[in-house]
């Protein structure tokens, strides 16, 4: 419409807009990952840490884990999100290999094969951080560029 | 017996490129091979046309049991297949298929279970005198065969 020539780029309500449109697909890509990570699924993946290396170090009392913030991120009743999804089954089994070990004969054939070391890394990003990233990412592709050239 | 098989067109390229590749190694090639020739003809021709499907394998060492055990799948785009053309009308979920003795001299005895789950064989578990599940070398004996009917 031609109307492109007519925008100041400089000016602050455009720089607002810009920081606004940021947030935003920030906001759009954590609320994706927190809608995908509690469609009803009962199985928690600690995915990002397993569950058991966090109890071995809070055993251990490594000084990294063996705190509030440690037992609040990777304790094992802790299913925070930040370090793990609510996934099917199937998945979790294909992502952990002591999960596929704990299942019956029967659900280890309706399961499939574990995945490899690459899928299962790739796998193992929680959805909600994993979302926020790819938000930020997005975000910085999209803003990037854009300087309007007049110096300030 | 013929199968008779609807299969798609992707369903046949796919079978034509994966079927029935890299799921065996000889070991396990051979032990089947003499399960099925002990086998009645109903039951071979049922495990013949689920091995000719099968296209991957997870071998997992179970440190508790000492036991190796091999699970054969029909993977399809990523995704687990039991709706072989034909399979055992089994009353239980799991069941043992065949037991093998295999012999490697005196000094290493292996014993090879057959396992059938939901009617589809599905695993081996190798169980050893000595923690070694594969012969040396191709000097092996098939001492003993046993078939369970499913």
């Amino acid at each position: 419409m031609g109307t492109n020539g007519n925008v100041n780029r400089c000016s602050s309500a455009y720089g607002w807009g810009e920081a606004a449109g940021f947030a935003n697909t920030i906001a759009i890509g954590a609320a994706g990952g927190a809608k995908a990570a509690v469609s009803g699924y009962a199985n928690f993946s600690h995915s990002l840490f397993p569950a058991r290396w966090a109890t071995g170090a809070l055993k251990n009392r490594k000084w990294w884990l063996d705190n509030r913030f440690g037992k609040w991120l990777a304790g094992r009743r802790s299913h925070n999100r930040l370090n793990g999804d609510y996934v099917p089954w199937q998945l979790h089994a294909r992502m952990d290999e002591l999960a596929y070990r704990s299942l019956s004969a029967v659900d280890k054939l309706r399961a499939g094969i574990p995945f490899g070391p690459l899928r299962q890394a790739i796998n193992r990003m929680p959805y909600l951080p994993g979302s926020a990233f790819f938000g930020v990412g997005s975000a910085m592709m999209n803003s990037s560029g854009d300087d309007c050239g007049c110096g300030n | 017996m013929a199968v008779e098989t609807n299969k798609s067109f992707i369903e046949k390229m796919h079978g034509a490129i994966f079927s029935g590749k890299n799921a065996f190694d000889s070991f396990e090639t051979s032990i089947i091979q003499a399960v099925i020739e002990k086998m009645d003809l109903e039951d071979a021709n049922i495990l013949r046309s689920q091995l000719a499907l099968l296209n991957s394998t997870h071998r997992d060492y179970d440190e508790d049991k000492k036991k190796l055990v091999v699970y054969f799948y029909w993977k399809y785009f990523g995704k687990p297949r039991t709706d072989f053309p034909l399979k055992w009308e089994a009353s239980e979920k799991e069941r043992k298929l065949a037991r093998v003795h295999i012999a490697y001299g005196d000094e290493l005895s292996i014993t090879a279970d057959l396992f059938v789950v939901l009617g589809c064989f599905f695993y081996i578990e190798f169980s050893s005198n000595k923690e070694e599940f594969r012969p040396p070398s191709p000097n092996f004996v098939i001492k003993d065969v046993e078939v369970f009917k499913v």
